[in-house]
């Protein structure tokens, strides 16, 4: 088991290091430099020299590269040109919003995507079985902002039963959870109907194997078959995909503070591009790309681990 | 059981095998949601390619003193905030998301196709860069991408069509890599190399037939995507620039004003919506018949 | 005399894409207490659909045409569902072909054979547990209390079909089917399996249907036997008798055919020439008179009736009523 998990962490630090570097010498393909970018087109050449000092970028690239790799190996994300403000710190204050946001949406997906799966699959060929059939195709296609932005029509601005702008009130927990339904609902719908497709499929695959043949002829119970004998073994996949979900969702937060106005890293880096600030950019990315390859692989482990033939070959 | 070897007898391979195109095109008849597909693929690519003919205004022209009208026989989907006739726009739109799906996916295509052939076929060391270089690609959410390349570059549509070439091209890499991989070492191709035929030409030759079905069906699954990237990068203010319509910017315009009329929010959705599950419904069927191995779920 | 499974005139057809399949013609056996009865017969004979029917385990698109099939003397096709699960695993029993697909790969043996017990609710799980271990040592399986904790990956083909057997035998049923338990095994462990079935039975008194294509077999483990051919029986009768004296051609081809029992060698295997009928649309008259080396005038007319030939021992043809 570690042997594996030491080579996917291992393979994971070279992917987001790669990553790293792409999003670090992408700066030098543009015209122009990071400091005459940020200071716009009326900058002064004394301020883009002081800018750029500031910024270390007076340094040959190389050197530049490796003090970022270091810096951002202890921490340090660089700091914001305008507020002078660490970037980490920056990011950081937004990043818990983004990621309750996004739990929030996978739940909705697991919450109502893998009964309808395995509903269907129990249901198969049936009317209710078709009609869930195309809806998860439905949701999976239409793209989350116009989830959003429809459910902020409806729901916000004309029904007014669910508040349209930010988070909140800190402190209010109900207030807050009021705040989050229409956002993570647009964000997890897409994953609910990928995950109803792919829990009637694994659920279908597995019941008809020929240990679910057994468990009837003992004359087990279809619950205890469905759920401890067919359901156990079809979310393996499930749990593998979950990891992928969470950076899918994350694209979709973006959006959904967007529309909604919330707090978040998506709203913040909407801000940071708009002023063409990229160290904060940057820092955002970096901070999403190492949070998505973190869960791709613990979601990753997580499957290995819950299966006891991968977990003994390990 | 005798039940299973009455399935095994009609196996769905042994049907496919004897059917033939004409057998093909009747069980796409059969499946509604793919005749749908195709129905909305075909009105918004007419309607895409005859926008300057059915439109009856401008895209661009203003006319203030009508601004966020709702829909009337005169403007059928009303006015944006700055008098243009929505209905116009919308197709208009439309043209920008397919070209932008055309060109994106084209190119994408054939440099993954490149790309995959040459790290299927060449030296280890090219093999391992180029999948760690697709995988780290890979690792970045795509609109977190998108935005740190329109911070350094600016935004307009060329930026997006550069982002979605760059985003989508490890998806094809690598399906063209396992494929001439397993083909390099196949016994045929190293008669043919034995009799001195030249590497790539061989390898192409093999290896396109086998790889064209696969990624035309993906490509054109990714039409819905690449249009969903381009219109969510608009509705930023971060694709193209006014007064270029795209759904997006309409979507953009609709948001801003969405407590004066819900009808900008409606025209810029409902054609997204429509041609994304257009898209994705034919996509869906036509790889049914054609491929079902592809099903990933 | 005390049956435990009496199956009379059982028709059962399929529905599928291609037509009504007729697996089963008409299908009558007696399994009576305390012995073993084999039946033997080709793939596509009908056996699996038979053994199906006597748990309830039809598939969806099965129709019972007519017949019926008792067990302990309730008829099984009109039991309810839960009427259905108070006997299965527990008065009647059944252990699969394939031992590498037929258990649940994420559960441990222990909790594979706890859960059968599940009706049991006045033990306690150490004392379900423990039964299981008992079980486990009477079908040979070493160390038991170790191994029970194991998952079925980590046993071999052989030591899974004893485990299999176990857990049929643990509820101590009246009756235990065994569906070809030993065509995935290799020969040796074929012969310890059978001689274990043999032991257990004299031991706990159980009454066995064993399913084979194998009439070695058969021969060797079963009091009575029952040849099926293409959905129906064609003769029945005890083992000696069947074997020494067999009335239906068919079953005397496959005992001519039996590589086992060839006096003279010879550079060719006999077989049986023609085909397995096509059971969508079977031929008139004796479903194996296209085959027959001995048909004749009334034989593609109509169905024979069963003809006594000795006790217990009966077969379907022409040939019988007119000697």
């Amino acid at each position: 088991m570690w042997i594996y998990t030491t080579r996917r962490l291992g393979l994971a630090i070279v992917i987001v290091s790669v990553a790293m570097a792409m999003l670090f010498f992408m700066i030098y393909l543009v015209p122009g430099d990071p400091a005459s970018i940020a200071l716009g087109p009326r900058a002064t050449p004394e301020m883009k020299l002081a800018l750029r000092a500031k910024m270390g970028l007076d340094q040959p690239v190389p050197i530049q590269f490796f003090n970022f790799y270091v810096n951002v190996l202890q921490g340090d994300l660089g700091v914001d040109v305008w507020s002078n403000r660490s970037v980490t710190v920056i990011v950081m204050e937004s990043l818990p919003y983004t990621l309750m946001l996004t739990m929030v949406g996978l739940g909705w997906a697991i919450l109502l995507g893998v009964p309808m799966g395995c509903y269907s699959a129990i249901r198969r060929n049936t009317w209710l079985d078709k009609i869930s059939g195309v809806l998860s195709v439905s949701a999976i296609a239409v793209p989350s902002f116009i989830v959003a932005l429809y459910c902020l029509l409806i729901f916000a601005v004309y029904l007014k039963v669910l508040p349209a702008i930010g988070a909140g009130e800190q402190g209010d927990y109900w207030d807050q959870f009021t705040h989050l339904i229409l956002p993570s609902f647009a964000i997890g719908l897409g994953w609910v109907g990928y995950l109803a497709r792919l829990v009637r499929a694994s659920m279908l695959e597995v019941m008809g194997e020929n240990y679910i043949r057994t468990a009837r002829a003992y004359g087990l119970s279809e619950r205890t078959i469905i759920y401890r004998y067919a359901l156990k073994l079809a979310i393996l996949p499930t749990v593998a995909l979950l990891g992928v979900g969470v950076g899918n969702l994350l694209s979709g937060a973006v959006f959904a503070e967007i529309v909604f106005a919330r707090p978040g890293i998506g709203k913040l880096v909407y801000d940071a591009v708009i002023t063409r600030n990229y160290p904060v950019v940057m820092g955002a990315v970096l901070v999403t790309t190492v949070l998505f390859v973190l869960c791709t692989l613990l979601a990753d482990i997580l499957a290995a681990w819950l299966d006891p033939r991968v977990r003994a070959t390990l | 059981m005798s039940a299973q070897l009455s399935d095994a007898l009609l196996s769905a391979t042994d049907i496919r095998r004897r059917e033939g195109f004409l057998g093909q095109v009747r069980r796409f008849r059969r499946d509604p949601l793919g005749v749908l597909g195709l129905a909305l693929v075909t009105v918004i690519v007419l309607a895409a390619v005859f926008a300057d003919v059915i439109s009856p205004y401008a895209p661009a022209a203003i006319d203030v003193k009508i601004r966020l009208a709702a829909p009337s026989l005169d403007h059928l989907l009303g006015t944006d905030q700055l008098g243009r006739d929505v209905f116009t726009r919308v197709l208009y739109g439309g043209r920008i998301a397919l070209e932008v799906a055309s060109l994106c996916i084209s190119v994408s295509l054939g440099i993954g196709l490149a790309l995959g052939m040459l790290a299927g076929y060449g030296p280890r060391w090219l093999d391992n860069g180029v999948i760690l270089v697709c995988d780290a690609v890979r690792s970045f959410p795509t609109i977190m991408f998108a935005l740190a390349v329109v911070t350094l570059v600016g935004p307009s549509l060329e930026t997006i069509e550069l982002i979605i070439i760059i985003a989508t091209i490890p998806g094809y890499a690598r399906i063209v890599r396992t494929q001439t991989l397993s083909l390099k070492t196949n016994e045929f191709i190293l008669a043919e190399r034995a009799r001195g035929a030249g590497g790539i030409p061989v390898l192409a030759i093999h290896v396109m037939p086998k790889v064209i079905g696969p990624l035309l069906i993906l490509g054109s699954m990714d039409v819905p995507v690449v249009v969903t990237i381009e219109a969510g990068l608009s509705f930023l203010g971060l694709g193209v620039r006014p007064p270029t319509p795209s759904w997006g910017s309409i979507l953009n315009d609709g948001y801003a004003f969405i407590r004066n009329t819900p009808w900008l929010v409606i025209a810029g959705g409902v054609p997204l919506i429509l041609t994304t599950l257009g898209f994705t419904f034919l996509g869906e069927a036509l790889r049914d018949i054609i491929d079902p191995k592809l099903r990933k779920v | 005399m005390d049956v435990v499974l009496s199956i009379r005139d059982l028709t059962v057809d399929f529905a599928t894409p291609r037509g009504m399949v007729h697996a089963l013609r008409e299908v009558s056996l007696d399994v009576p207490r305390n012995k073993i009865v084999g039946i033997v017969g080709e793939s596509g004979c009908g056996k699996s659909t038979l053994i199906g029917a006597a748990m309830g385990l039809l598939a969806n698109n099965a129709v019972v045409r007519g017949g019926r099939a008792l067990f302990e003397d309730r008829d099984v096709l009109t039991m309810s569902d839960s009427e259905l699960r108070a006997i299965r695993g527990q008065r009647i029993s059944m252990v699969f072909q394939d031992p590498m697909t037929s258990l649940n790969p994420v559960l441990s043996i222990a909790q594979l054979m706890t859960d059968i017990q599940y009706r049991d609710r006045a033990s306690s799980p150490a004392r379900k547990l423990a039964r299981a271990v008992d079980m486990l040592r009477q079908v040979g399986i070493p160390d038991p209390e170790q191994r029970i904790d194991h998952y079925p990956f980590q046993f071999s083909g052989g030591m899974r079909q004893r485990i299999a057997i176990a857990m049929a035998l643990l509820m101590n049923p009246s009756l235990l089917i065994a569906d070809e338990p030993t065509t995935a095994l290799d020969v040796t462990l074929e012969a310890q399996i059978i001689h274990l079935l043999r032991e257990l039975h004299g031991k706990l008194q159980t009454t066995v249907l064993f399913v084979s294509h194998n009439l070695g077999l058969i021969a060797e483990l079963c009091d009575e036997v029952v040849v099926m051919y293409a959905g129906e029986v064609v003769e029945h009768g005890p083992v000696r008798a069947l074997f020494h004296d067999a009335r239906h051609p068919y079953t005397r081809a496959l005992l001519e055919c039996d590589p086992a029992r060839i006096a003279k060698s010879n550079r060719e295997l006999p077989t049986i020439p023609g085909e397995v009928p096509n059971l969508i649309q079977l031929p008139a008259g004796c479903v194996f008179h296209p085959r027959c080396s001995r048909a004749f005038e009334p034989c593609p007319v109509r169905p024979p009736q069963p003809v006594a030939v000795g006790a217990g021992h009966a077969a379907r043809c022409y040939l019988l009523s007119h000697d």
